[in-house]
């Protein structure tokens, strides 16, 4: 007899046996393990067998197991396939999972201040294993997130599932869908680099715009620490990202799914009778069990959802590390993310304060409440014209204001300007730089010559004429060797067609010079003639259209020209891929 | 079998995902280094950037000086001469890069201007990162400036012609000293910028003490000071403010400045100031010095 005041399992063999005691030891430990599944439930999970014991013990883990309890036992059959959930809201779940676990990675390796913040993301790109992998994953991962939400939500309208009486887990989703959107836009400013700069400036100043003033200066101030964007401002943002979002989306999606849990997912909406919800009485026949059905379809989206990841992260995207955030230089079209174009298009529309504050947030509250709004009973698609042809205009103002938001919609700066920028990017590599090393061929390349030699040494002869600075200004045809020079130049050309309406007989040039070892510097040079300007400011025009020149006193059109340099070196490998 | 099939896919899913990590791995040393190479040379391309905007007016766009800056693509600044001269223990990294952030001081013997600081912690505009694409961007001439078979056309050095390369002191200290008899010098025209260059210079060091009036009263206001002593002091009766000077240089115990408060100018009839001046310099050298002396109002 044992000293205990229970059997040993040496009491056990004795009583038992050896074989018989061992046994039941591994069952005991795999049902506590399990929270109530023995060796033999596993078994018949795994072989797709139906349950052999009575009450089904695949019930109970979701009543005893932490990780368990907050899915249901049990679905509807019907909701079970790909229609209607398409399994969006639990994929969102999955990739919030992705990023707890990527942004682990990545917290290790990231201080948050304006002085190591960059370097920390070089250090990660050129010196940690993985580092530039889990940086993709988190990055990817984060816009795949909210285009998921996104799509759930539009999913959720569209099947009516917000309708009583689950307009609160509604509501809770919209305060995710903002808690996402925040959380995504937050971690741009974590690697200090000039797209985190602006985004953030511009993200922040719109809250600034908040009346009254001493209100939106207070905002501003609290969400930068300064009245600029500086330690105090990266350090809340990073704060904000990795602890007090994060926390508020395992609260809200917590009750998101606990409400899940409380009334069932919502049947596909010709299931019911109208008015009816009879998503938690489901009939014995009509039952899948989360065990073993649920999880091993969930699991195997697991396997797809990461697959589809790590393919693409590994061959298809990178997240984009632009320089070092400089408060002095500006890049032109500084754009919001995706997800934020819309705003972007709507502040394009007028006041700051109307269309980027007032707006949003009355939208915003709109979605909140909208399921205490429509209370109509019928959630069939057919009793729904209106609601879904309403959201499915929202959907194209959605997309069309995100046209507006973007850089092609409403732009001020010059034509000259825009070409420069097209070819050679503030930001990012642009067509110029991909031109392969070796077909940066010293030389001056003129948009009316091309490859023509003829025509070059024409233009040659005109522009010694002209009594030009003859060492720009030697034109040469591009050589045949060069094909890729040739398409830029050929682009360069037609650009002036469409960008350079307010360009009069314009040309440009582009005129490479062997620099340093290793290094060339090509300048992108803009003439055109002076347009004349009204009193407005604006081009005059004739009555046919025709652009006015601006004459000098012998009656000649005044040139005007703009020019842009940039370098670039042998091994910097814009062409060969790399971001 | 509807749990077969998502078991097979999930599993050949996985193991997919394992193939490709694995993948992955293999290749992760190869692309760390490709990054480390593509953001050094985006770095200095950068940094050509910003020398254009920065450093070319005064050091030449091709870095070989201006006549206000010395060259950069000087083979003395790659083979290691310059860094013994400025007595760097460090490496040529460090030492661009420490010259960039920090600046330069004006000197006469050197470069009349000074060069500003330019990184951030030294009060500067630049960031520390901006200061390394710049300094990858200079040490990049180093093939072109030590190829011998391509020799510098134009090349600015780091010292002004005249003064120690053409040793315009050691002439001087080979030369005829002025000696003292003050009332047989006869002095050429001095010229006020080569006096400033050698009031500067280390060789004669006068800046040192008299340079904002520290140790020696200070070079700002010099003739004013010699006009109040002339007119004040009966023993300076009759001189000119131009006698004074060259006294005060070749025998600075003939007229004692009183000290002043903490700062005491001569112990013991012999005043603190060099009494060797009249061996070292020559005539034009002290008809420089005093023509410069004059411009200090």
């Amino acid at each position: 007899m044992s000293v205990l005041p229970f059997p040993s399992f040496l009491d056990d063999i004795k009583e038992k046996g050896a074989r018989t005691a061992v046994s039941d030891l591994i069952d005991e430990t795999v049902t506590r393990v399990t929270a109530g599944l023995n060796v033999r439930d596993i078994r018949e999970l795994l072989r797709g067998e139906p349950p052999s014991r009575r009450p089904n013990p695949r019930l109970t883990p979701h009543a005893d197991a932490f990780w368990m309890h907050m899915r249901p036992s049990y679905y509807h059959a019907a909701v079970t396939g790909v229609y209607p959930t398409l399994r969006l809201g639990w994929l969102t779940t999955y990739f919030f999972a992705v990023e707890i676990i990527t942004g682990m990675f990545l917290m290790v390796f990231y201080t948050p201040s304006p002085l190591s913040a960059y370097d920390n993301m070089l250090n990660l790109l050129s010196n940690v294993p993985f580092g530039q992998f889990m940086r993709d994953l988190h990055r990817l991962g984060a816009e795949g997130m909210v285009m998921l939400v996104m799509l759930h939500m539009l999913r959720t309208y569209i099947t009516g599932s917000y309708k009583r009486p689950r307009q609160f887990t509604w509501a809770t989703g919209v305060i995710l869908l903002l808690t996402t959107l925040i959380l995504s836009f937050s971690g741009y400013l974590l690697p200090w680099d000039q797209l985190a700069f602006w985004a953030v400036t511009i993200g922040t100043s719109m809250a600034e715009a908040a009346p009254p003033e001493i209100v939106g200066k207070n905002v501003n101030l609290l969400l930068r620490g300064a009245p600029d964007i500086g330690a105090g401002g990266l350090l809340r943002f990073y704060l904000l990202h990795v602890f007090a979002l994060p926390l508020a989306t395992i609260i809200f999606l917590g009750v998101h799914y606990y409400k899940v849990v409380l009334h069932g997912h919502s049947l596909p909406p010709g299931e019911d009778e109208i008015g009816t919800d009879t998503a938690k009485r489901v009939p014995l026949e009509r039952r899948v069990y989360f065990l073993p059905d649920i999880l091993s379809n969930e699991l195997m989206w697991v396997g797809a959802a990461t697959f589809i990841l790590v393919v693409l992260v590994v061959w298809f995207y990178h997240a984009p590390l632009e320089s070092h955030a400089d408060p002095q230089v500006t890049p032109l079209h500084t754009t919001a993310p995706w997800y934020f174009l819309w705003l972007q298009g709507l502040l394009k529309l007028g006041d700051k304060v109307f269309f980027g504050l007032v707006i949003p947030t009355l939208l915003f509250l709109f979605l909140l409440v909208m399921p205490y709004i429509d209370v109509g009973k019928s959630r069939r698609y057919a009793h729904r014209r209106l609601g879904l042809s309403l959201s499915m205009l929202a959907v194209a103002g959605f997309v069309i204001l995100s046209w507006m938001g973007s850089p092609e919609y409403g732009v001020e700066t010059s034509g000259d300007q825009e070409i420069a920028q097209i070819l050679a990017p503030m930001e990012g590599v642009g067509p110029l730089r991909s031109v392969p090393f070796d077909e940066l061929i010293p030389g001056t390349y003129h948009t009316l010559a091309l490859d023509d030699a003829a025509a070059a040494a024409s233009l040659t002869t005109r522009f010694e004429a002209e009594g030009r600075n003859m060492e720009m200004f030697t034109i040469s045809a591009v050589p045949e060797d060069a094909p890729h020079l040739l398409s830029v130049l050929e682009s360069f050309d037609r650009m002036f067609d469409t960008l350079g309406r307010d360009l009069p007989n314009a040309w440009g040039v582009l005129y490479i010079q062997d620099w340093q070892t290793d290094l060339k510097r090509i300048e992108i040079y803009i003439e055109w003639d002076t347009p004349l300007l009204t009193q407005n400011g604006e081009i005059a025009r004739d009555a046919q259209g025709n652009i006015l020149l601006e004459l000098d006193e012998n009656g000649n059109p005044i040139r005007a020209s703009s020019g842009k340099a940039i370098y670039v070196h042998a091994r910097s490998n814009y062409f060969g891929g790399g971001h | 079998m509807k749990i077969e099939t998502r078991i097979v896919l999930g599993t050949a899913f996985f193991l997919g995902l394992l193939l490709i990590v694995g993948w992955v791995a293999l290749n992760e040393e190869g692309r760390m280094a490709e990054f480390t190479v593509q953001y050094e040379a985006r770095s200095l391309e950068r940094g050509a950037t910003i020398y254009e905007s920065n450093c070319s007016a005064c050091h030449g766009a091709f870095g070989q000086g201006s006549g206000r800056a010395p060259a950069l693509n000087n083979p003395r600044l790659f083979n290691g001469e310059r860094l013994q001269e400025m007595k760097w223990a460090g490496g040529l990294y460090a030492y661009v890069e420490n010259a960039i952030s920090a600046g330069r001081p004006a000197s006469v013997a050197y470069w009349p201007e000074a060069m500003p600081t330019w990184g951030q912690q030294y009060g500067g505009p630049l960031r520390t990162d901006q200061i390394r694409d710049v300094t990858r961007f200079v040490l990049n001439w180093e093939s072109s400036a030590l190829d011998e078979q391509n020799p510098p056309e134009v090349l600015q050095d780091f010292i002004l012609p005249g003064i120690r390369e053409e040793g315009d002191l050691q002439i001087m200290a080979s030369g005829q000293p002025v000696g003292t008899d003050l009332a047989a010098l006869e002095l050429p025209v001095g010229d006020p910028v080569r006096g400033e260059r050698l009031y500067n210079s280390n060789e004669l060091g006068c800046s040192s003490c008299h340079m904002g009036g520290v140790i020696a009263p200070s070079t700002e206001g010099t003739v004013t000071r010699a006009e109040q002593r002339i007119a004040t002091v009966a023993a300076l009766a009759n001189y000119t403010v131009e006698q004074y000077l060259i006294e005060s240089i070749l025998v600075p115990n003939a007229y004692l400045v009183p000290n002043e408060g903490s700062k005491v100018y001569a112990t013991g009839g012999i005043s603190i100031m060099q009494q060797n001046y009249s061996d070292r310099i020559d005539a034009q050298d002290l008809a420089d010095l005093v023509a410069y002396l004059l411009t200090q109002g």
